[in-house]
């Protein structure tokens, strides 16, 4: 040892992390064909709705793209939808998908033509469906209701689920942040009684007097991936975070968004009252619920 | 793990200067790093990480008398390739962003000038050294982004903000050095 160097400092540090807003160029892209589209089993008006990315810093809405070509067909159908709103586009109200065929849709916009295709896959029926209020005693639900389902999950990987949930007929889960989804991987041709499908927020439903409904439609891995995708998106934020990716699509031509078809399963939840003991009321149940699920509400709710 | 592979090519250029009052060197180095790894960006060529394209380092250092020094640093780096969004879009109710290809976008660029002066005080018999060292970090108050964030304004639920976070502003400091 040479020599030791003691350093005494006196340092005044008026820095600490700071954040502000800024002025900051992305450069500008090209205004990106945006596709919200859906066949479904149900007979109905199926609506394409289509938009124009804008600057991400822009704080308009995205402009609607009107004046555009929108077709659907299968091998058997071919369905020329008319623009009912400026961006909206609609078939006849008669029009319905079929299980097991392709859907192609197919968009031809200020002289780009646009293209995505995918499988409608049948989904099982919902037996039952329980509404009911999730205990706020435990870890996992706050002040929540939760939606518990029966039904048989079919044989073979490769189910993707989505879940919607109705109050009077109204869809409540209209964005696409409040639906819920999931896959078979852990529970393939497995027959439930009382999976947990959904959580809703108190205050977005009143079940008292309502009719609740949930919806299953089956949907595409492509889709389930897109979903997963724009979660994630969503949960982002901290500084350890990976970079930011593009969720999948099915459309061609370098178009966003997601081109779905899907099967519709529905049934009336059963909603489930408790008395103050925090035990269910099983008669009360049976009244508010479709006919057949009295086994399955013995058998979840019976003592 | 994805595995892939990186190419990094350069050029440095070095002056130094090292009799005199005035020393010091200016230094300058053009670099491009670049990786292909499968299943990141499509498979396609994007910038790395810590790809500076342009690096610039200024260093002088000037001895006013024996005791009494001078010295100044001034650095300059093009900054860091960042994912950014780079339009937005509606899907089923949400606002839903749309990415530049991976580290598509840049960091604001980094600069900093520094300076400090030193006084020396004169050597005692016991060979006791000392002396005192006033410098300043980041003299003119550069706002150097360590991260930007695209979040949601706090007035506008339909705007977004480029958020930045920095960590350092001016910093003076005394320190009194010595040594036996």
């Amino acid at each position: 040892m040479k020599k030791y160097y003691y350093i005494l400092g006196f340092i005044i540090i008026l820095a600490s992390s700071c954040t502000e807003i800024i002025e900051f160029d992305v450069g500008e892209s090209d205004p990106i064909l945006a596709v919200d589209a859906e066949i479904t089993t149900e007979r109905k008006a199926h609506r394409v709705k289509l938009n124009y990315s804008t600057s991400v810093f822009d704080d308009e809405n995205p402009p609607l793209v009107t004046g555009a070509s929108v077709i659907i067909e299968d091998d058997v159908h071919l369905h020329i939808l008319t623009e009912v709103e400026p961006g909206i586009y609609e078939t006849l109200d008669t029009v319905r998908g079929y299980e097991g065929r392709d859907y192609n849709l197919t968009i031809l916009a200020d002289d780009n033509t646009y293209t995505a295709t995918e499988t409608l896959k049948p989904v099982g029926e919902i037996e039952c469906a329980f509404l009911l209020k999730g205990d706020t005693s435990s870890l996992f639900f706050g002040d929540e209701y939760i939606v518990l389902m029966s039904a048989q999950e079919p044989e073979g990987l490769g189910d993707y689920y989505l879940w919607n949930y109705y109050e009077d007929g109204v869809l409540i889960s209209d964005t696409i942040g409040e639906k819920f989804y999931g896959d078979d991987e852990f529970v393939d041709g497995t027959n439930f009684n009382g999976v947990l499908v959904v959580l809703i927020d108190t205050e977005k439903v009143d079940p008292v007097n309502k009719t609740m409904m949930l919806e299953m439609k089956s949907i595409s891995e492509g889709y389930y991936d897109y979903l997963l995708a724009l979660q994630l998106e969503k949960f982002r934020g901290s500084p350890f975070d990976g970079p930011p990716a593009n969720p999948p699509t099915n459309l061609s031509n370098g178009a966003v968004g997601f081109f779905r078809a899907t099967d519709v399963s529905q049934k009336n939840m059963c909603v489930v009252f408790f008395n103050e003991n925090g035990e269910p009321n099983i008669d009360l149940i049976i009244q508010t619920c479709d006919f057949g699920c009295a086994d399955a509400i013995e058998d979840l709710f019976g003592q | 793990m994805r595995i892939g592979d990186a190419k990094s090519y350069g050029l440095e250029v070095y002056i130094h200067k090292q009799k005199g009052n005035l020393t010091g060197w200016i230094s300058y180095t053009l670099s491009k790093t670049t990786k292909v790894t499968p299943g990141i960006n499509f498979g396609n060529t994007y910038l790395a990480n810590h790809d500076r394209r342009h690096n610039v380092a200024i260093v002088l250092s000037y001895d006013v008398s024996e005791r009494f020094n001078v010295s100044a640093n001034w650095v300059y780096v093009t900054g860091a390739p960042m994912t950014v969004p780079v339009g937005k879009y509606e899907y089923q109710g949400q606002i839903i962003n749309i990415y530049s290809e991976r580290n598509g976008g840049k960091m604001p660029d980094y600069h900093r000038f520094d300076v400090a002066i030193n006084y020396d005080f004169k050597k005692v018999k016991n060979k006791f050294e000392h002396g005192i060292n006033f410098s300043v970090y980041n003299v003119y108050r550069r706002k150097n982004a360590y991260a930007i964030n695209f979040v949601q304004d706090e007035d506008n639920a339909n705007k977004v903000d480029a958020k930045m976070t920095y960590l350092f502003d001016i910093i003076p400091a005394l320190t009194y050095n010595f040594k036996f």
